[in-house]
Protein backbone atom coordinates (compact mmCIF):
# COMPACT_ATOMS: atom_id res chain seq x y z
CA UNK A 1 0.00 0.00 0.00
CA UNK A 2 1.66 3.75 -1.11
CA UNK A 3 0.40 5.98 1.76
CA UNK A 4 1.41 9.51 0.79
CA UNK A 5 1.91 11.94 4.27
CA UNK A 6 2.07 15.33 4.84
CA UNK A 7 3.35 17.87 7.61
CA UNK A 8 3.38 21.67 7.60
CA UNK A 9 2.26 21.68 11.67
CA UNK A 10 5.39 23.84 12.31
CA UNK A 11 7.84 25.74 9.59
CA UNK A 12 9.09 22.51 8.38
CA UNK A 13 7.54 20.85 5.04
CA UNK A 14 7.68 17.03 5.86
CA UNK A 15 6.51 14.74 2.90
CA UNK A 16 6.98 11.34 2.84
CA UNK A 17 6.12 8.04 0.98
CA UNK A 18 5.57 4.96 2.16
CA UNK A 19 5.20 1.85 0.49
CA UNK A 20 3.88 -1.47 2.80
CA UNK A 21 4.56 -0.06 5.59
CA UNK A 22 8.87 0.73 5.00
CA UNK A 23 10.17 4.11 4.11
CA UNK A 24 10.46 4.94 0.36
CA UNK A 25 10.69 8.33 -0.15
CA UNK A 26 11.03 11.87 2.34
CA UNK A 27 11.53 15.82 1.82
CA UNK A 28 12.33 17.90 4.33
CA UNK A 29 12.62 21.79 3.79
CA UNK A 30 13.20 24.38 6.63
CA UNK A 31 13.58 27.27 4.59
CA UNK A 32 11.11 29.65 6.40
CA UNK A 33 9.44 30.22 3.61
CA UNK A 34 5.34 30.03 3.34
CA UNK A 35 4.17 26.36 2.70
CA UNK A 36 1.41 26.99 0.35
CA UNK A 37 3.69 27.68 -2.53
CA UNK A 38 5.75 24.96 -2.19
CA UNK A 39 3.40 22.35 -0.94
CA UNK A 40 1.97 20.87 -4.34
CA UNK A 41 4.63 21.50 -6.07
CA UNK A 42 6.96 19.00 -3.65
CA UNK A 43 4.18 16.29 -3.56
CA UNK A 44 4.83 15.86 -7.16
CA UNK A 45 8.38 15.76 -6.92
CA UNK A 46 8.28 13.52 -4.43
CA UNK A 47 5.56 10.74 -5.98
CA UNK A 48 7.83 11.44 -9.31
CA UNK A 49 11.12 10.58 -7.67
CA UNK A 50 9.51 7.57 -5.89
CA UNK A 51 8.43 6.52 -9.19
CA UNK A 52 4.54 6.47 -8.30
CA UNK A 53 1.64 9.12 -9.22
CA UNK A 54 -1.47 10.20 -8.16
CA UNK A 55 -3.16 6.83 -9.34
CA UNK A 56 -1.16 4.77 -7.21
CA UNK A 57 -1.50 6.56 -3.78
CA UNK A 58 -3.78 4.07 -1.73
CA UNK A 59 -4.11 6.57 1.50
CA UNK A 60 -2.88 9.67 2.59
CA UNK A 61 -1.84 11.14 6.10
CA UNK A 62 -1.98 14.40 7.52
CA UNK A 63 -0.11 16.00 10.44
CA UNK A 64 -3.38 17.23 12.02
CA UNK A 65 -1.74 19.70 14.99
CA UNK A 66 -1.37 21.02 17.62
CA UNK A 67 0.69 23.46 15.48
CA UNK A 68 0.44 26.92 13.21
CA UNK A 69 -2.65 27.84 12.36
CA UNK A 70 -2.09 28.28 8.49
CA UNK A 71 0.65 26.02 8.29
CA UNK A 72 -2.48 23.24 9.77
CA UNK A 73 -5.21 24.60 7.11
CA UNK A 74 -2.58 24.15 3.73
CA UNK A 75 -1.31 20.51 4.76
CA UNK A 76 -5.20 19.80 5.60
CA UNK A 77 -6.87 21.11 3.08
CA UNK A 78 -4.04 19.43 0.25
CA UNK A 79 -4.58 15.68 2.16
CA UNK A 80 -8.12 16.20 2.16
CA UNK A 81 -8.10 17.38 -1.65
CA UNK A 82 -6.15 14.17 -2.15
CA UNK A 83 -8.02 11.92 -0.87
CA UNK A 84 -11.16 12.89 -2.04
CA UNK A 85 -9.98 13.09 -6.00
CA UNK A 86 -8.71 9.58 -5.52
CA UNK A 87 -11.05 8.15 -2.70
CA UNK A 88 -8.62 6.85 -1.03
CA UNK A 89 -8.79 6.99 3.23
CA UNK A 90 -7.37 10.07 5.41
CA UNK A 91 -5.59 9.86 8.14
CA UNK A 92 -4.98 12.32 10.73
CA UNK A 93 -2.13 11.81 13.32
CA UNK A 94 -1.39 14.20 15.81
CA UNK A 95 1.68 16.31 15.15
CA UNK A 96 3.23 15.73 18.93
CA UNK A 97 2.75 11.63 18.49
CA UNK A 98 4.24 12.20 15.30
CA UNK A 99 7.55 14.29 16.62
CA UNK A 100 7.67 11.88 19.80
CA UNK A 101 8.82 8.97 17.46
CA UNK A 102 12.23 11.68 17.22
CA UNK A 103 12.92 10.21 20.75
CA UNK A 104 13.21 6.41 19.51
CA UNK A 105 16.57 4.58 20.78
CA UNK A 106 16.37 7.05 23.69
CA UNK A 107 14.74 5.17 26.66
CA UNK A 108 13.14 7.24 29.41
CA UNK A 109 10.79 10.59 29.19
CA UNK A 110 10.51 12.75 25.83
CA UNK A 111 8.79 15.96 25.67
CA UNK A 112 7.95 17.45 21.69
CA UNK A 113 8.05 20.75 22.26
CA UNK A 114 6.25 23.12 19.66
CA UNK A 115 6.51 26.79 19.71
CA UNK A 116 3.07 27.80 19.98
CA UNK A 117 4.01 32.37 20.15
CA UNK A 118 2.82 33.87 23.06
CA UNK A 119 5.46 32.40 24.93
CA UNK A 120 3.84 29.06 25.26
CA UNK A 121 4.69 25.84 23.90
CA UNK A 122 2.44 22.92 22.95
CA UNK A 123 3.93 19.54 24.73
CA UNK A 124 2.85 16.58 25.97
CA UNK A 125 4.75 14.09 27.49
CA UNK A 126 5.75 10.59 26.30
CA UNK A 127 7.22 7.62 27.76
CA UNK A 128 9.72 5.31 25.77
CA UNK A 129 10.63 2.03 26.41
CA UNK A 130 12.31 -0.09 23.43
CA UNK A 131 9.77 0.59 20.62
CA UNK A 132 6.60 1.41 22.46
CA UNK A 133 6.11 4.86 23.31
CA UNK A 134 2.90 6.21 25.50
CA UNK A 135 1.33 9.42 25.83
CA UNK A 136 1.77 10.22 29.70
CA UNK A 137 -0.90 13.08 30.29
CA UNK A 138 -2.43 14.72 27.72
CA UNK A 139 -1.80 17.82 24.84
CA UNK A 140 -1.49 21.37 26.61
CA UNK A 141 -0.50 24.59 25.67
CA UNK A 142 2.21 25.79 28.68
CA UNK A 143 4.72 28.68 29.09
CA UNK A 144 8.06 26.57 28.77
CA UNK A 145 8.99 28.33 32.59
CA UNK A 146 6.12 25.82 34.06
CA UNK A 147 7.04 23.02 31.72
CA UNK A 148 10.62 23.40 33.16
CA UNK A 149 9.94 23.34 36.78
CA UNK A 150 7.24 20.43 36.52
CA UNK A 151 9.63 18.74 34.63
CA UNK A 152 12.67 20.26 36.58
CA UNK A 153 11.20 18.29 40.15
CA UNK A 154 10.90 14.42 39.03
CA UNK A 155 14.30 12.62 38.90
CA UNK A 156 14.42 10.99 35.20
CA UNK A 157 16.03 12.50 32.16
CA UNK A 158 13.92 14.09 29.41
CA UNK A 159 14.75 13.99 25.90
CA UNK A 160 12.99 17.30 24.53
CA UNK A 161 12.34 17.81 20.72
CA UNK A 162 10.58 20.36 18.44
CA UNK A 163 11.31 23.48 16.91
CA UNK A 164 10.76 25.62 20.49
CA UNK A 165 13.94 23.41 21.20
CA UNK A 166 16.44 26.22 20.31
CA UNK A 167 14.39 28.57 21.29
CA UNK A 168 13.93 27.75 25.04
CA UNK A 169 16.99 25.25 25.41
CA UNK A 170 18.79 27.76 27.52
CA UNK A 171 15.46 27.61 29.92
CA UNK A 172 15.46 24.14 29.84
CA UNK A 173 18.79 23.53 30.96
CA UNK A 174 18.74 26.16 33.82
CA UNK A 175 16.39 24.28 35.52
CA UNK A 176 16.92 20.51 34.50
CA UNK A 177 20.47 20.58 33.73
CA UNK A 178 21.53 17.13 32.80
CA UNK A 179 18.26 15.94 32.96
CA UNK A 180 17.29 17.59 30.07
CA UNK A 181 18.44 15.66 26.73
CA UNK A 182 18.72 17.40 23.25
CA UNK A 183 19.74 16.06 19.79
CA UNK A 184 21.02 17.65 16.21
CA UNK A 185 18.17 19.02 13.75
CA UNK A 186 18.11 16.14 11.75
CA UNK A 187 16.33 14.63 14.70
CA UNK A 188 14.72 17.11 16.55
CA UNK A 189 12.44 18.32 13.69
CA UNK A 190 9.09 17.16 12.43
CA UNK A 191 9.54 14.57 9.83
CA UNK A 192 7.14 13.39 6.82
CA UNK A 193 8.44 9.94 7.70
CA UNK A 194 7.15 9.94 11.42
CA UNK A 195 3.52 10.72 10.08
CA UNK A 196 3.33 7.90 7.74
CA UNK A 197 5.40 5.61 10.09
CA UNK A 198 2.01 6.15 12.70
CA UNK A 199 -0.86 6.16 9.46
CA UNK A 200 0.48 2.61 8.41
CA UNK A 201 -0.29 1.28 12.22
CA UNK A 202 -3.35 3.38 12.19
CA UNK A 203 -4.62 1.57 8.43
CA UNK A 204 -2.89 -1.56 9.75
CA UNK A 205 -6.12 -1.35 12.56
CA UNK A 206 -8.69 -0.38 10.01
CA UNK A 207 -8.80 2.96 11.24
CA UNK A 208 -9.28 6.37 8.77
CA UNK A 209 -10.89 9.56 9.34
CA UNK A 210 -13.98 11.07 7.96
CA UNK A 211 -13.03 13.51 5.25
CA UNK A 212 -15.77 16.19 6.26
CA UNK A 213 -15.39 16.19 9.89
CA UNK A 214 -11.34 15.84 10.29
CA UNK A 215 -10.72 19.18 11.42
CA UNK A 216 -6.94 20.71 12.84
CA UNK A 217 -6.10 20.06 16.31
CA UNK A 218 -6.07 23.44 18.40
CA UNK A 219 -5.35 23.68 22.20
CA UNK A 220 -6.79 26.50 23.11
CA UNK A 221 -9.36 27.40 26.49
CA UNK A 222 -12.73 26.61 25.27
CA UNK A 223 -14.64 27.90 27.97
CA UNK A 224 -14.07 32.20 26.79
CA UNK A 225 -15.50 30.72 23.97
CA UNK A 226 -18.41 29.75 25.03
CA UNK A 227 -18.85 32.91 27.52
CA UNK A 228 -18.81 34.87 24.46
CA UNK A 229 -21.18 33.08 22.36
CA UNK A 230 -23.59 33.23 24.95
CA UNK A 231 -23.51 37.02 25.28
CA UNK A 232 -22.48 38.27 21.83
CA UNK A 233 -23.25 35.10 19.70
CA UNK A 234 -21.18 33.15 17.27
CA UNK A 235 -17.56 34.32 16.22
CA UNK A 236 -14.95 34.04 18.77
CA UNK B 1 -20.52 43.92 6.70
CA UNK B 2 -17.32 41.84 5.15
CA UNK B 3 -14.16 43.31 3.89
CA UNK B 4 -11.40 41.42 2.03
CA UNK B 5 -7.79 42.26 3.17
CA UNK B 6 -5.10 41.30 1.17
CA UNK B 7 -2.34 42.62 2.38
CA UNK B 8 -1.38 44.14 6.09
CA UNK B 9 -1.73 47.56 3.84
CA UNK B 10 -5.32 47.17 3.48
CA UNK B 11 -6.05 45.93 7.13
CA UNK B 12 -3.74 49.29 8.20
CA UNK B 13 -6.27 51.56 6.38
CA UNK B 14 -9.27 49.63 7.39
CA UNK B 15 -7.64 50.11 11.13
CA UNK B 16 -7.41 53.80 10.48
CA UNK B 17 -10.61 54.58 9.35
CA UNK B 18 -12.10 52.65 12.40
CA UNK B 19 -9.27 54.72 14.12
CA UNK B 20 -10.94 58.17 12.62
CA UNK B 21 -14.65 56.91 13.38
CA UNK B 22 -14.11 56.23 17.40
CA UNK B 23 -15.45 58.48 19.94
CA UNK B 24 -14.67 58.57 23.83
CA UNK B 25 -15.91 55.40 25.17
CA UNK B 26 -16.85 53.17 22.17
CA UNK B 27 -15.37 49.48 22.77
CA UNK B 28 -13.38 47.34 19.36
CA UNK B 29 -13.77 43.61 19.95
CA UNK B 30 -10.79 42.22 17.91
CA UNK B 31 -11.49 38.51 17.50
CA UNK B 32 -9.25 35.66 15.25
CA UNK B 33 -6.64 33.27 15.38
CA UNK B 34 -3.08 33.73 16.45
CA UNK B 35 -1.42 35.82 13.48
CA UNK B 36 -4.83 36.86 12.11
CA UNK B 37 -4.17 40.69 11.83
CA UNK B 38 -5.53 41.81 15.25
CA UNK B 39 -2.62 43.89 16.05
CA UNK B 40 -2.02 44.99 12.51
CA UNK B 41 -5.33 46.41 12.61
CA UNK B 42 -4.57 47.70 16.31
CA UNK B 43 -1.98 49.67 14.42
CA UNK B 44 -4.03 51.46 11.89
CA UNK B 45 -6.77 52.35 14.79
CA UNK B 46 -3.43 54.23 16.43
CA UNK B 47 -2.46 56.13 13.31
CA UNK B 48 -6.26 57.26 12.76
CA UNK B 49 -6.64 58.52 16.14
CA UNK B 50 -3.09 60.38 15.63
CA UNK B 51 -0.86 58.45 17.89
CA UNK B 52 2.51 58.82 16.14
CA UNK B 53 4.06 56.46 18.51
CA UNK B 54 3.81 52.72 17.16
CA UNK B 55 1.06 50.63 18.64
CA UNK B 56 3.03 47.54 19.48
CA UNK B 57 1.49 43.85 20.63
CA UNK B 58 0.39 44.21 24.47
CA UNK B 59 0.91 40.45 24.77
CA UNK B 60 2.59 40.61 28.25
CA UNK B 61 1.52 43.39 29.59
CA UNK B 62 -2.18 42.93 28.77
CA UNK B 63 -3.04 46.84 28.56
CA UNK B 64 -0.86 49.35 26.85
CA UNK B 65 -2.11 52.87 26.77
CA UNK B 66 -1.31 55.85 24.04
CA UNK B 67 -2.27 59.41 23.91
CA UNK B 68 -4.02 60.39 20.60
CA UNK B 69 -7.05 62.44 19.67
CA UNK B 70 -8.30 60.64 22.66
CA UNK B 71 -6.75 57.85 24.86
CA UNK B 72 -6.42 54.38 23.24
CA UNK B 73 -6.69 51.33 25.45
CA UNK B 74 -5.21 48.43 23.71
CA UNK B 75 -5.24 45.03 25.37
CA UNK B 76 -4.65 41.51 24.64
CA UNK B 77 -6.32 39.40 26.76
CA UNK B 78 -5.45 36.20 25.96
CA UNK B 79 -3.75 35.09 28.90
CA UNK B 80 -6.40 35.95 31.12
CA UNK B 81 -7.87 33.06 32.23
CA UNK B 82 -10.83 34.43 33.99
CA UNK B 83 -13.35 37.50 33.91
CA UNK B 84 -12.48 37.51 37.96
CA UNK B 85 -8.86 38.57 36.88
CA UNK B 86 -10.31 40.93 34.66
CA UNK B 87 -11.70 42.50 37.71
CA UNK B 88 -8.50 42.60 39.49
CA UNK B 89 -6.61 44.08 36.79
CA UNK B 90 -9.30 47.04 36.45
CA UNK B 91 -11.11 46.40 32.99
CA UNK B 92 -14.02 47.83 33.53
CA UNK B 93 -12.74 51.39 34.61
CA UNK B 94 -11.52 51.34 30.78
CA UNK B 95 -14.69 49.58 29.18
CA UNK B 96 -16.82 52.73 31.05
CA UNK B 97 -13.88 55.33 30.91
CA UNK B 98 -13.55 58.08 28.31
CA UNK B 99 -10.72 56.77 25.83
CA UNK B 100 -11.22 53.62 23.08
CA UNK B 101 -10.77 50.32 24.34
CA UNK B 102 -9.51 48.07 21.36
CA UNK B 103 -9.71 44.06 22.62
CA UNK B 104 -7.68 41.34 21.21
CA UNK B 105 -8.93 38.22 22.63
CA UNK B 106 -11.75 40.01 24.46
CA UNK B 107 -13.40 36.45 25.29
CA UNK B 108 -12.31 35.65 28.86
CA UNK B 109 -13.85 39.45 29.41
CA UNK B 110 -17.42 39.04 27.86
CA UNK B 111 -19.40 39.43 31.56
CA UNK B 112 -17.09 42.67 32.14
CA UNK B 113 -17.79 44.12 29.00
CA UNK B 114 -20.95 46.39 28.04
CA UNK B 115 -22.87 45.59 25.17
CA UNK B 116 -23.17 47.92 22.74
CA UNK B 117 -19.44 46.78 21.29
CA UNK B 118 -18.10 46.63 17.81
CA UNK B 119 -17.33 42.80 17.02
CA UNK B 120 -14.51 42.48 14.35
CA UNK B 121 -13.44 39.32 13.33
CA UNK B 122 -10.78 38.15 11.40
CA UNK B 123 -10.65 35.11 9.18
CA UNK B 124 -7.53 33.45 7.56
CA UNK B 125 -8.51 33.04 3.42
CA UNK B 126 -5.83 31.89 2.06
CA UNK B 127 -3.19 34.18 1.70
CA UNK B 128 -5.51 37.19 2.47
CA UNK B 129 -7.94 37.94 5.75
CA UNK B 130 -11.57 38.14 5.65
CA UNK B 131 -12.65 41.03 7.89
CA UNK B 132 -16.27 41.25 9.09
CA UNK B 133 -17.43 43.85 11.06
CA UNK B 134 -20.88 42.88 13.26
CA UNK B 135 -22.68 45.80 15.64
CA UNK B 136 -24.48 44.83 19.06
CA UNK B 137 -25.83 48.12 19.58
CA UNK B 138 -26.84 51.36 18.52
CA UNK B 139 -23.49 52.72 18.57
CA UNK B 140 -21.71 50.25 16.81
CA UNK B 141 -24.83 49.87 14.16
CA UNK B 142 -24.14 53.35 13.34
CA UNK B 143 -20.15 52.80 13.11
CA UNK B 144 -20.16 49.96 10.54
CA UNK B 145 -22.41 52.05 8.61
CA UNK B 146 -20.23 54.97 8.46
CA UNK B 147 -17.12 52.09 7.53
CA UNK B 148 -19.37 50.78 4.72
CA UNK B 149 -20.34 54.58 3.81
CA UNK B 150 -16.54 55.02 3.66
CA UNK B 151 -15.09 51.50 2.28
CA UNK B 152 -17.98 52.05 -0.64
CA UNK B 153 -16.87 55.58 -1.81
CA UNK B 154 -13.25 54.63 -2.23
CA UNK B 155 -14.35 52.10 -4.59
N1 LIG C 1 -4.17 40.93 5.00
C1 LIG C 1 -3.44 40.93 6.13
N2 LIG C 1 -3.83 41.66 7.20
C2 LIG C 1 -3.11 41.64 8.36
N3 LIG C 1 -1.98 40.95 8.54
C3 LIG C 1 -1.54 40.20 7.51
C4 LIG C 1 -2.24 40.16 6.28
N4 LIG C 1 -1.58 39.33 5.45
C5 LIG C 1 -0.52 38.89 6.15
N5 LIG C 1 -0.46 39.41 7.38
C6 LIG C 1 0.58 39.12 8.38
O1 LIG C 1 -0.05 38.43 9.45
C7 LIG C 1 0.52 38.78 10.68
C8 LIG C 1 -0.53 39.35 11.61
O2 LIG C 1 0.05 39.47 12.88
P1 LIG C 1 -0.67 40.19 14.08
O3 LIG C 1 0.34 40.31 15.16
O4 LIG C 1 -1.38 41.41 13.65
O5 LIG C 1 -1.76 39.07 14.49
P2 LIG C 1 -2.68 39.01 15.77
O6 LIG C 1 -4.04 38.67 15.27
O7 LIG C 1 -2.53 40.23 16.58
O8 LIG C 1 -2.08 37.75 16.50
P3 LIG C 1 -2.05 37.43 18.08
O9 LIG C 1 -3.30 36.64 18.37
O10 LIG C 1 -0.81 36.57 18.19
O11 LIG C 1 -1.97 38.70 18.86
C9 LIG C 1 1.62 39.81 10.37
O12 LIG C 1 2.84 39.12 10.30
C10 LIG C 1 1.20 40.35 9.02
O13 LIG C 1 2.30 40.81 8.27
MG1 LIG D 1 -1.92 40.60 18.53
Amino acid sequence: MWILSIDTATKVTGLAVHFKCGLVAESFLHTGKTHSERLMPMVLQLLEQAGIGFGDLEAVAVSSGPGSFTGLRIGMATAKGIAQVRKIPLIGINTLDALAQNGLGFEGLVAPVLDARKDEVYTALYGIRGREISLIGQYEAVSPAVLAERLGSGRERVLFVGDAVPVYRELLEARLGEGAVFLPDSRSLPRGAHVGALAAERLARGERDDIYTLKPFYIRPSEAEATWAKKFGQGG
Amino acid sequence: MQITSNSPADTLALGEILGRLARPGDIYCLLGELGAGKTALAQGIGRGLGIEDPVSSPTFTLIHEYKGRMPLYHMDLYRMAAPEEGEELGLQEYFWGHGLCVVEWPQAAAELLPADILQVELRFAGDSREIELAAHGSRSQQIVEEVTRLVDSEH
